[in-house]
């Protein structure tokens, strides 16, 4: 049904910061939002003492946050927590909330860890990589869970050195690709592990030689695979940007060099932060 | 409600002040030094709201009034709880009552227990609560002081089931005549000199229509010789008042209405709006109705400023009712011109502001979602009458 929603609840003029999203919540309707779009990344700590503080000082709605309060002390589930607080704002409809009810429910059936992987999973998508990390963390270094498949926890084991990769830490992500391909001999696990060990030695500026003799025959062809990936990036949108670049500074155009530089130097350091959020 | 229940009036050169009695049930004025009801203004409010007045002066004077008469009846009464105040002045528009509201600020007062009303308004506060019979035919008041001299009549009628203060009648004069006595007179005023002005005014208003009292107010009647045929006409069936507090005591009827939430009868004189204003709301998908203005209700507190989240949108509809019976009309107001958003990621922000009781000037504000969707900056203007 379209119309306009008549917000009851004031705007914060501090707002609540999602550390593991990088994202600042102004008002109960944005927190709604924020949890409808990512259900599967909140988990318990969303509802700790920092946002019923927000609640009840910045967005000034006592009821909620002693209704808050009161079943973080009982211990209550996630599904109610999130209810407790979509029901108490008019943003969504009765029939989007049993929708999401549907999920939590979903979610509260699933093993612990498997929730654990689904949210890290969604982290990645959201490009959150340290946040990742930290949950593939708790699955590999958790009890063993013998229902779990070799599959499931290379698959972890994978994601995890993929995030260590996009964070630029290569030799954490070969030991995680190492580790995967040690459960499931997965070839693509091996070419990753390979990769990242080329990338680690290339970042770590240090001399190295190759044995060819050393070498089986098919670590040449992911070798020279590699290489071709690495020179191909030459030729990427990116690559060819900072190329002209560089020219235009070798042409006199200096302070539009720089200019450029540093927006793009602003736009990385942007998405590192959000990566290592 | 232990605290106090005031009533202000600041009026060009004087001004009064009245507390409830909750124990006679009725507004009892206040004395000042001398044992006097009236308090001469430092300066005259034509003077403080002068354009050559320094800026921001004129709110320290008026602060400067209000905190000397607050303070006055706070030690009168000898209490300093204050529950409700009701604010009225002879120059009931937008930028003399920004101005008063500022002043209150600066005292420290809770804008939530301050209100203003204009001194139509307070009459109907004042006339309406004396007793029965002296408003079941109506009531009259005229009001001679240096605006000019202005008249109207009042009675209270039953409109589908609803008893409305309604005014029927309203005249101003400023002829140069009326307003030389007034500057002339050393003491009364000599109201010889302005009698057919007064008897025509008083005719006006009065001719055909039963009416059960006259009050005649302002410094132009604070003597006690009235002309002799205008005498003769106003007390023709009619019992006739005369004072200079009933602007004050009626204020103090209005706060403490307002503060006990009676809301039987509705005023529906000058500088109460005309009509109800209502709009179309979503309320946990379902249709309902947000109502941004109540018929009768004074302009200047009617003004608010509301957040609304868009869903599917692109503008809304106002309905309008008028109290007097007349055909409800809609007013759109259209904001395609913001950028469509999906998944409710639009807060707008709507302002009703209203600049006197037939107009309201509405506008509408992209505020964007927070960190999530960023405001377009844009703005709609509309301006609708009633």
């Amino acid at each position: 049904m379209s119309g306009l929603i008549l917000c009851r609840t004031k705007e914060a003029a501090n707002p609540y910061y999602i550390s593991n999203m990088d994202v600042k919540i102004y008002s109960l309707e944005e927190l709604c939002y924020y949890i409808y779009n990512n259900i599967y990344l909140i988990g318990m700590d969303l509802v700790d003492s920092k946002l019923i503080d927000f609640v009840r000082n910045e967005v000034q709605e006592e009821k909620l946050a002693a209704r808050l309060e009161y079943l973080v002390e009982k211990k209550a589930g996630l599904a109610e927590l999130v209810i407790t607080i979509l029901k108490y704002v008019d943003f969504y409809t009765t029939e989007e909330i049993e929708q999401i009810r549907g999920i939590l429910a979903t979610l509260n059936t699933q093993n612990v860890y498997e929730r654990l992987k689904a949210r890290a999973d969604r982290f990645m998508v959201n490009e959150c990589y340290y946040a990742a990390i930290r949950n593939y963390a708790q699955i590999i270094n958790g009890k063993k869970d013998p229902t779990l498949s070799v599959v499931f926890y290379s698959d972890v084991c994978h994601n995890m050195g993929v995030a260590y990769a996009r964070l630029f830490l290569f030799k954490q992500a070969q030991a995680c690709f190492e580790e995967a391909y040690a459960l499931s001999h997965h070839e693509d696990c091996r070419k990753c592990a390979m990769a990242a060990e080329r990338l680690a030695i290339n970042s770590q500026n240090i001399n190295h030689v190759e044995f060819l003799d050393e070498q089986t025959e098919e670590e040449y062809v992911l070798s020279r695979e590699i290489e071709t990936l690495m020179d191909n990036a030459m030729y990427s949108d990116e690559y060819r940007y900072l190329d002209e670049l560089q020219k235009s500074k070798e042409n006199g155009n200096v302070s539009l060099y720089y200019k450029d530089i540093n927006d793009i130097l602003e736009k990385w350091k942007g998405q590192y932060g959000k990566y290592t959020g | 409600m232990n605290g106090l229940v005031l009533g202000i009036d600041v009026c060009n050169e004087f001004s009064h002040v009245s507390y409830y009695d909750k124990s006679k049930s009725l507004p009892e004025s206040v004395p000042f030094i001398g044992n006097v009801n009236i308090l001469e203004n430092p300066k005259k409010l034509e003077d403080i709201f002068s354009q050559s007045a320094p800026v921001g002066e004129d709110i320290e004077e008026i602060a400067g009034i209000l905190g000397y008469i607050i303070s006055a009846a706070r030690k009168h009464c000898n209490c300093r709880e204050i529950d409700r105040i009701c604010i009225t002045t002879s120059q009931f528009d937008i930028t003399v009552l920004d101005k008063f509201k500022a002043a209150c600020i600066k005292l420290g007062g809770d804008m939530e227990k301050i209100e203003f009303i204009s001194h139509e308004e307070c009459f109907a506060y004042y006339a309406f609560n004396m007793h029965r019979d002296l408003w079941i035919n109506g009531v009259v008041l005229m009001d001679y002081s240096s605006d000019g001299l202005s008249a109207c009549r009042m009675e209270l009628v039953n409109v589908k089931g609803q008893n409305v203060i309604a005014q029927s009648g309203y005249v101003t004069h400023t002829e140069e005549q009326l307003m030389n006595a007034l500057r002339e007179r050393t003491d009364a005023v000599d109201l010889e000199s302005v009698q057919d002005l007064l008897l025509n005014c008083a005719k006006e208003v009065m001719d055909g229509k039963a009416t059960s009292s006259v009050y005649l107010t302002g410094i132009g009647f604070d003597t006690t010789k009235l002309p002799e045929d205008f005498l003769k006409y106003i007390c023709n069936k009619h019992r006739v008042f005369a004072g200079q507090n009933l602007y004050v005591k009626g204020a103090c009827n209005c706060a403490w209405e307002t503060l006990i939430r009676r809301n039987d009868v509705l005023v529906a004189c000058h500088n109460r709006l005309p009509a109800t204003i209502d709009m179309d709301i979503v309320e946990r998908g379902k249709n309902k109705i947000f109502r941004v203005a109540q018929a009768g209700t004074n302009w200047y507190s009617s003004s608010r400023s509301v957040d609304f989240i868009v869903d599917e949108c692109s503008g809304f509809t106002l309905h309008i009712q008028p109290a007097g019976g007349q055909k409800p009309y809609d007013e759109i107001v259209d904001f395609s011109d913001f950028p469509y958003r999906t998944g409710k990621t639009s807060r707008i922000n709507v302002t009703f502001d209203f600049t006197g009781d037939d107009r309201c000037n509405i506008t509408v504000k992209d505020k964007g979602f927070g960190e999530f969707v960023k405001s377009s900056g844009k703005v709609i203007y509309r301006t609708i009458e009633l």
